[in-house]
This record gives structure tokens, C-alpha cells and sequence, in this order.
């Protein structure tokens, strides 16, 4: 035991963790260069493509010194404030993290947000200077934010490029000397920390862990004490660039277990694994039903894809338990299912997925935060969809979930940023200069009023240089109303929503004018009307088309003629039709789009 | 049916409205005819042996050719393709073209349909339209031409231009149907994309089309021709009943079709060919005895909608025996779902198995076509 290191790598994205975590496989030999795919840790294309690391995983590399082997476990974090659950049940499985930062940019709100979760576990922190090679690197800016963030001595913080290799020695010899080898008694009780997994379609779901105290051994019969469910062991083992299996693991070893799971429920990220016959008493502390926050609808845009649909997403899930969908019906856009989403990227990430791995053609419609709304008889209902909201004479109240969001940026756009977020129902709970024109500003807001437009905005008015992180705070009465939108009379489903009362009108005028941008001219009026019960508070017309024919079609107009009707043939097929309102897709998503 | 059509690119001037492919110099013409004549042997097999009946001089300002130059590409023609004896020869013309002089030197020569640009008998369209001629002028051409002997003529005029009031076009009608002239094109005008007109619109130096003008002067349009005994033959053109234009008809019908002249476009039923939109390309080809064109190879379901969509807009329907002859009878039953709502709004109408734009339906002939396509 006194052997092994398990440590995290903790950065923004885009600087650098990938490139570096390659370089220590490559430093490790580990991996040799032929086999190593840029950023071999991202495996899925989507991944490498946005240079993001989705889902977590863990590599084991050996590192020698002075004659003697050393065992290090890196564990991959993904990098996105929806999956911060994820990134602390990675932390928890580790005694030590690189802290990587930027030479060229500085800290950002998500490395903050991730070292706190690594310092409240009380890992060891090693801080890196990534990308010192570039030419508009700030070393000593950064440094400078480094150790008063830290409180560490500024020798401590080692300087490297990832990209060049520069460093990566130093970096190794300080995981070595620095981070503590993991404590734990080997003859304790089972006790091991499930920090992910994934599906693999021979095996089923493969359940990767740290063991923290006890001995594992392969055919062991086990139980996962959240999930309650016993399993006889197949196979444990470590993780290499291919899994090894092992007889024996015991604490401070990292591995996979491999159980003949089928479904991804059944295992949840942060639970314990012990022995049936002789089961720990305490399990790792931490431990969350991670429930999505975020919910639209997902239909096919060709009606006949509904079942094609279902088993797209059924597969989506067995790799990724977080998300959650069941079927509903809109009377706009026909059969689909209602998805639950840890937040607006995860949810773009799924969308993606299904367009490029399953090639479904769907319309989302407009995200929704999850609501708990208390009726007069005092049950609570979770609310997940507008439509689902109980009648209002039955209606007490609505708890809307609040986030706790950490902003930071350069100190010029201070202003600007505390606009926008008290715009957004948001109350200043805190700031703190970083430096002397870094600021670091703390709001407590709605997660509804982010799902709109927020990021970009905020990116927009800092010219990029804000940074955003945020975690669920609790839930909070709002005074909501349900908006509807209404297309000659009939309402849109899919287009209703809730908000606060405060913004409906101003939301209602603008979404009437942005679909009649959206929707094309018709051979009759369209009145848009939004309108919240019985009373219409904005209206639009899309007015008739009352001539849609060319005056010439001769033999040189003939070709050109037809495409351009073909194309309008296939927009006209992918519209969806309301009443007798044919509706284009964009316009399910207008919402998102609105100034 | 086989017809010719001929791309003659030249115009003293360009107008504003016209996105046709035409050059405002004259300086390459005898080159052009050398190419022309060049080109004319070259695809001399594309309508493998069809008796051609129609032929047709459109531009550009075809009137721009001498009597020579047009006797010497008639005369290859005969050359190299079976010209029918009852063939209708069309040039298109220019009112300011037709001196006296040229028009009785062109009724010795086979050409045997003259049609005249006249627009507007009001000058200040013209003006807007950046037309080289004055109404005056179109008067005394349509006079002239009678006088050497036309019979058959017709005439170009534009609805909708912004300063054409109603009454403006009605007595834009009744002049034409003074004259005794048994054929009208009348065309809505139109703003194409990268033309002078769509440019000065967009800067605000020229008034915008109403469209609700353009569809009363429509309406006026039908009304003044079908109670002078024409027939609406097709969207844009009226005729008395023998005096249809056999050249474009060819167009609408399906027929096959030889064009020759940089832009022209040919069809042989299966594929569309067009050739460079570019005169000094199209004139450096006749050195190495080619020509070069794009192609396009028609899907069954593109067939099916290019006869839907020409057909649609003409007199004689669209035959759904037609259809279920050459395409099958599944893309009758199709054609029949889709349509039914139009039927409902009577934009169509059924009769003795063909399906007929109404007077009101002739305005969205575009989107109904589009409808009733196949993807």
C-alpha cells in the first residue's frame, strides 16, 4: 500500500488536463507513442472533438524510482458544472490532486469550485503551471493567484508544458514525495467507493471503485448497499489501457469489478461495495441520489421513429444513469419522451449522441427546470412539465430549485455581470478580489433563469473572460404562472411554460414577435397569442400569403423552378402542423433564442 | 413535338428587372455566330432525328442579329436537323429593332412569329424599367410589323409595376386589344436576386411591388382577356384559340427541347443540360468543336414533379392518365391525397381525369405544385 498514489487531475477546460494526463502515460511508458491517440482518455469522439472530458475514467501507470516500482491510479474528472456529483466521488477516491492552471488565462470559477471539493476532502494539492511555452503566457500573474488562493509557498507551484513534455519529470516526483500513499487496513471489513462506471455490450455494466479499507477477491460475494442488491464477483481487476484482471485487491488499490449488471440504475456513482457475510458498518460518506434538474421533450421528427427513438435513448442509458426520460404525448408534436438532464450541457451532449451515434433526427422543445408544486391537500407533486402542473384550484405553491453561482472575471466587467444576474432574479451573496482586477462574485438565483440564454450572455458582455460554476442550493416558493402560447386560438403544447410572473408579459411579447419571425406566411392569418390562463397578454399576426406563384417557365427556369419547390416540399414535411397551422421546428426552440 | 431554342446574348442596354444572361456590347457578335453555327453541328444528333417543329430566338435582344447573320444560322439548321414544313419560327424583338427597312427584309427570311417587347405604352414604366424604347416607338413597331405582313404577333407587357394603376393597366389591356393581335404574354414583375432592380429597392431609390397590386391587376388581367375570347393557356400567356405559342408549349407539355447559345438549356426527357453562362467561354469553344455544359439526370420523382409543376399552370391540366402511364398508378393515388385539400379550398378542380388550377388557385400555383411533389 505504501506503494500506490491515487490523485486527480483538477483544471478548466481547455487547459491542458487531457494533453497532460497523456503525458504522464507516455512518461510512465505506460503507453508508447505509436499507441497513443491524442488524448487517449477521452474515448468518446464527442469527447475529443469538444476537448472535453465527459465521463470519467482511471488509468493505472507504474513509475520507477531508485530500483523501486511505484503504483500511481490517475482518475479522470469530467469537467462541467453539471457533473459536479461526479467530480467529488472521483475526489473522494483520491488522496492527492494536480491542480492545473493556465499560464495564459489565469484561474477560472470551475477550478475554484473543484479545489474546494478537493480541500474539504483533504487531498494534497500539487499546483501546475500549464503552458509556460506560449508566448502570452503570465507566469507570475498566475502564480501570483495561485498562492493566494492556496496559501502555498510559491516553490511549491511547478512550472510545465504539457504540450512540450517540459516539467512532466518534476511533476511525477512530486506525486511521488508529496501525496500521501492511501491509509486503510487490509483486514478491516470490505468497505469500496464506486466513483463510476461504464456499459460494455458483453459484459454488461462495469462498476470501477477505490477500495478504502479491506480485502476484495474475485468470486467474493458482495452487496451495493445503496442499491441493496448482492452480486457474486466475475472478475475484479485493475485498470490499465486494457482492464487486468486480478485475483486480490485491498485497500488503496483501484479496479473494476464486473458482475453480470444489465441495467445502469443499478449502479449509482458514490455507493458502497462490502461483503455480504461480513459487511462494513460504515459506509463512504457523501453518498446522492443525483437527481436531473433540467427536463424537455424528445420526439422524432418522423413519426414513425418513436420506437427507434425509445431504444436509442435506452442505450444512451446504459452508459449514463444520470439520465432519465419517459414517454409523453404533445398534441403539437405527437409521441416522444420527457428526458431528465443534470443540466443544459449534459442535455446537449444527449442531443448530440443521439444525432451522430443513433443518426435520430429529433425536435427538442423547451428545457424546463424540475419544480415541486404543494397542493391545497398538501401533497407534494414534482412537476417536470408544464402540462403536469396540478389544476389551480387545487394549487397552493410552487418550490422552484436555486443554485448558488460563482462568476469570476476580470474586475471591467463587474458591473455588467451584476446586472445581468440581478436580471435574472439573482441576489448578490458575495465578492472577493482574487487579485487586484480579478473578482470572484457569488449570486444565489433560480436554475430557471439560466437555462435561458444566461451563459451566453454572461460570455458575451465579458468578452469571453467570465468563468461560471454553480451547485444546487435548495428550493425556494416562486411566484410562477404558466404561459401559454396560442396559434389561431389552439394552444401549443410544446410551447408552454413556466415563469415568473414578474417576466411573463415582457417573455410573451417577445416569443409572439420571435415566431412570427419563425413561422412562414400561409395561405390565411396566423394569430400568435401568448396568454397566461384565459387572459391574452401579447399578440402577433403572420399575415396571409395571398400570391406565392412565378410569373415565368420557359425552358431555362424549369430546373432551377423545380429545386427550389423540392426544398420547400422538404421544409413543409419537417413542419409540425397545429390546428391547421403548420409550424417549422425552429420555432419549438425560440425560446432559447430571444434577445 | 422537338423545338430549338437559340440564346442570342445582346441588348443595346440592360433592364432593370432582367436576370437573363446578356452582354450591353455588340463588339463579340460575329464571333458569337460563328460559334453559334459551330454549335449547331456539334449537337446535331441531340434530338436523335426528331422532326423539329418549333424554333426560337429568345435573348438577349434577338432582333440585334442582321437578316444575314440569321439566314446564315437558319440555314444551318436546315443543314444539320429535319426541319417540318409548318415550322414556327420565332423571333423575340426590340420595338426600337423594327424599322420599317429591317421588318420587311425579316418577312423574307422564314421567320414567321415576331414577338414584341413593348412592357408599358406608358413611359414612365419604362423608365423605372430602364427600357431603350419609348412607348411611341413601341406604337409605331407594332404598326409597322402588321403592315410587313406579321400575322402572327404577340406582345410582352408587365403588370405591378409600382407607378401601373389599376386604370394605367387596363388601358395597357385595351391597346393591346386594339391592335387585333392574337397573343399576349403578361408577367408579374418580378425582383430576381442580383439584378439592378432588387439593388435600387433594397437602397430605397425605387418603389417596392405591392403584391396586392400585383394580384388585382392579376385578376384584372383574366377578367379583360377571357371576356375578349382568349384563352389563359398558361399562367402568363393568353391566345386565341390556334394561335398558342407551339415553341413554348413544348416547355410545358414535357416535350424535348435543343438549346443553343451560351445559357440555353436542353432537355430530352430523362436529362437537362445547360450550357456556360459565359460568352468569350462559349465563343473559345468553338476552336476545339465542343461545347460544355452542365447535367442533370432526372429521378423518376423529379420527372413526376416537373410535370406536375409545368403542367399545373397551363390549360391543359395535368393528365393523371399521363401520369399513370409513364410513372405508375402509385403516384396517382399520391397525387390525389395531396391534392385534396386544394380541391376542398377550390384552388383545383377535377375534370374528365386531369386536374385544373381555378382562377383563384392560379395564384398559388408554386406552393400547390410544391405540395403535390414526390421526395
Amino acid at each position: 500500500m505504501k506503494n500506490i498514489r491515487n490523485f486527480c487531475i483538477i483544471a478548466h477546460i481547455d487547459h491542458g488536463k487531457s494533453t497532460l494526463a497523456d503525458r504522464l502515460l507516455q512518461f510512465t511508458h505506460t503507453l508508447t507513442l505509436r499507441e497513443q491517440k491524442d488524448q487517449v482518455l477521452d474515448s468518446m469522439d464527442l469527447e475529443r472533438e469538444r476537448g472535453i472530458t465527459i465521463k470519467s475514467h482511471a488509468i493505472q501507470m507504474e513509475y520507477e524510482h531508485e530500483g523501486e516500482i511505484f503504483v500511481f491510479n490517475l482518475i479522470d474528472t469530467p469537467g462541467h458544472v453539471d457533473f459536479s456529483y461526479e467530480v467529488s466521488r472521483s475526489i473522494a477516491a483520491c488522496e492527492g490532486a494536480l491542480l492545473v492552471v493556465d499560464a495564459t488565462q489565469g484561474i477560472q470559477a470551475q477550478t475554484i469550485s473543484n479545489l474546494y471539493l478537493a480541500l474539504n476532502h483533504d487531498l494534497e494539492i500539487i499546483p501546475v503551471l500549464n503552458k509556460v511555452d506560449m508566448d502570452n503566457a503570465m507566469p507570475d500573474e498566475v502564480e501570483d493567484q495561485i498562492v493566494e488562493l492556496l496559501g502555498c509557498p510559491r516553490e511549491d507551484i511547478i512550472r510545465a508544458s504539457a504540450k512540450t513534455g517540459f516539467g512532466v519529470d518534476v511533476i511525477l516526483e512530486a506525486i511521488l514525495n508529496r501525496i500521501p500513499a492511501p491509509k486503510g487496513d487490509p483486514d478491516a471489513p470490505l468497505q469500496a467507493l464506486i466513483f463510476d462506471s461504464v456499459f460494455n455490450s458483453f459484459r454488461g455494466i462495469i462498476a470501477y471503485f477505490r477500495i478504502m479499507q479491506g480485502t476484495f477477491s474475485k468470486g467474493d460475494h458482495v452487496k451495493f448497499i445503496a442499491t441493496e442488491k448482492e452480486y457474486y464477483a466475475d472478475e475484479i481487476g485493475v485498470l490499465k489501457l486494457k482492464q487486468v484482471p486480478r485475483k486480490t485487491m485491498s485497500a488503496g488499490d483501484v479496479g473494476y469489478i464486473i458482475s453480470g449488471i444489465k441495467t445502469s440504475s443499478e449502479v449509482k456513482v458514490g455507493d458502497t461495495i462490502t461483503h455480504v457475510s461480513r459487511p462494513t458498518t460504515d459506509i463512504v460518506p457523501g453518498f446522492e441520489i443525483v437527481k436531473p434538474m433540467v427536463f424537455a421533450g424528445i420526439y422524432p421528427v418522423d413519426a414513425d421513429d418513436y420506437e427507434e427513438l425509445r431504444s436509442s435513448i435506452e442505450k444512451l442509458q446504459l452508459n449514463d444513469a444520470s439520465l432519465v426520460f419517459e414517454p409523453e404525448s404533445s398534441m403539437a408534436l405527437g409521441f416522444g419522451f420527457r428526458c431528465g438532464f443534470l443540466g443544459l450541457l449534459h442535455m446537449e451532449i444527449i442531443q448530440e449522441r443521439l444525432d451522430r451515434e443513433f443518426n435520430m433526427d429529433v425536435i427538442t422543445t423547451v428545457p424546463n427546470v424540475s419544480f415541486k408544486a404543494y397542493t391545497t391537500a398538501k401533497d407534494m407533486v414534482e412537476v417536470h412539465n408544464p402540462s403536469g402542473l396540478p389544476d389551480a384550484t387545487y394549487l397552493d405553491y410552487i418550490e422552484e430549485p436555486y443554485i448558488i453561482a460563482q462568476i469570476i472575471s476580470k474586475s471591467e466587467y463587474q458591473g455588467a455581470i451584476m446586472t445581468l444576474c440581478i436580471e435574472k432574479r439573482g441576489v448578490l451573496k458575495n465578492q472577493v478580489y482574487l487579485t487586484s482586477d480579478r473578482v470572484e462574485i457569488t449570486f444565489e438565483m433560480p436554475l430557471s433563469e439560466i437555462i435561458f440564454d444566461f451563459y451566453d450572455k454572461l460570455k458575451s458582455l465579458s468578452r469571453g473572460y467570465a468563468s461560471f460554476d454553480y451547485h444546487i442550493e435548495g428550493w425556494q416558493r416562486a411566484n410562477l404562472v404558466k404561459l401559454d402560447v396560442l396559434l389561431n386560438g389552439e394552444s401549443v403544447d410544446a410551447l408552454s411554460m413556466l415563469i415568473h410572473r414578474d417576466n411573463a408579459y415582457t417573455f410573451g411579447r417577445k416569443m409572439c414577435e420571435k415566431l412570427q419571425e419563425l413561422i412562414p406566411r400561409q395561405q390565411f392569418d396566423i394569430a400568435i397569442q401568448a396568454a397566461i390562463g384565459a387572459k391574452i397578454i401579447a399578440r402577433e399576426t403572420v399575415k396571409a400569403l395571398r400570391k406565392d406563384v412565378t410569373a415565368k417557365c420557359y425552358g431555362g427556369d424549369i430546373s432551377r423552378k423545380r429545386k427550389l419547390l423540392e426544398k420547400q416540399k422538404k421544409g413543409k414535411k419537417r413542419m409540425r402542423q397545429v390546428g391547421n397551422v403548420e409550424v417549422p421546428q425552429s420555432a419549438f426552440l425560440a425560446i432559447l433564442k430571444l434577445d | 413535338m422537338a423545338g430549338i431554342y437559340l440564346h442570342i446574348p445582346f441588348c443595346k442596354q440592360k433592364c432593370h428587372y432582367c436576370n437573363f444572361f446578356s452582354i450591353a456590347s455588340v463588339r463579340n457578335k460575329a464571333a458569337f455566330v460563328d460559334a453559334l453555327c459551330n454549335e449547331i453541328e456539334v449537337q446535331h444528333n441531340y434530338l436523335e432525328k426528331e422532326t423539329v417543329n418549333t424554333i426560337y430566338f429568345g435573348g438577349g435582344t434577338p432582333s440585334m442579329l442582321t437578316i444575314d447573320e440569321l439566314n446564315r444560322i437558319l440555314h444551318r439548321l436546315h443543314q444539320y436537323f429535319t426541319i417540318a414544313d409548318d415550322v414556327e419560327i420565332t423571333l423575340e424583338s426590340n420595338p426600337d429593332d423594327l424599322t420599317p427597312e429591317y421588318l420587311q427584309a425579316l418577312r423574307e427570311t422564314e421567320v414567321n412569329r415576331l414577338s414584341i417587347g413593348v412592357q408599358s405604352f406608358y413611359d414612365d414604366d419604362l423608365t423605372y424599367l430602364n427600357r431603350v424604347h419609348s412607348s411611341e416607338k413601341a406604337i409605331a413597331a407594332i404598326e409597322q410589323s402588321k403592315l410587313a405582313g406579321f400575322n402572327t404577333l404577340t406582345f410582352d407587357l408587365i403588370y405591378g409595376i409600382p407607378n401601373l394603376t389599376d386604370e394605367k393597366w387596363r388601358s395597357n389591356i385595351k391597346r393591346f386589344l386594339d391592335f387585333g393581335i392574337n397573343h399576349l404574354s403578361a408577367y408579374s414583375l418580378t425582383i430576381e436576386a442580383r439584378t439592378a432592380l432588387s439593388h435600387l429597392i433594397g437602397k430605397g431609390k425605387l418603389p417596392p411591388v405591392d403584391e396586392q397590386q400585383s394580384i388585382r391587376h392579376f385578376k384584372i388581367l383574366i377578367e379583360e382577356m377571357e371576356k375578349n375570347g382568349f384563352v389563359h393557356y398558361e399562367i402568363s400567356n393568353f391566345a386565341k384559340p390556334g394561335f398558342y405559342s407551339r415553341h413554348n408549349s413544348i416547355y410545358w407539355i414535357g416535350g424535348h427541347y435543343l438549346g443553343l447559345g451560351p445559357s440555353a438549356h436542353s432537355f430530352n426527357g430523362v436529362s437537362r443540360q445547360w450550357n456556360v453562362s459565359n460568352l468569350s467561354q462559349y465563343i473559345d469553344l468553338k476552336d476545339d468543336r465542343k461545347t460544355v455544359f452542365e447535367k442533370e439526370i432526372l429521378t423518376i420523382d423529379q420527372q413526376y414533379n416537373e410535370y406536375v409543376m409545368t403542367s399545373l399552370r397551363t390549360t391543359w391540366g395535368c393528365d393523371l392518365e399521363h401520369i399513370r402511364n409513364v410513372f405508375g398508378s402509385e403516384f396517382v393515388d399520391y397525387c390525389l391525397t395531396e391534392v385534396e385539400k386544394y380541391i376542398i379550398q377550390n384552388k383545383v378542380v377535377r375534370r374528365e381525369n386531369r386536374l385544373f388550377l381555378t382562377n383563384t388557385g392560379k395564384l398559388f400555383a408554386d406552393g400547390i405544385a410544391s405540395d403535390l411533389f414526390r421526395q
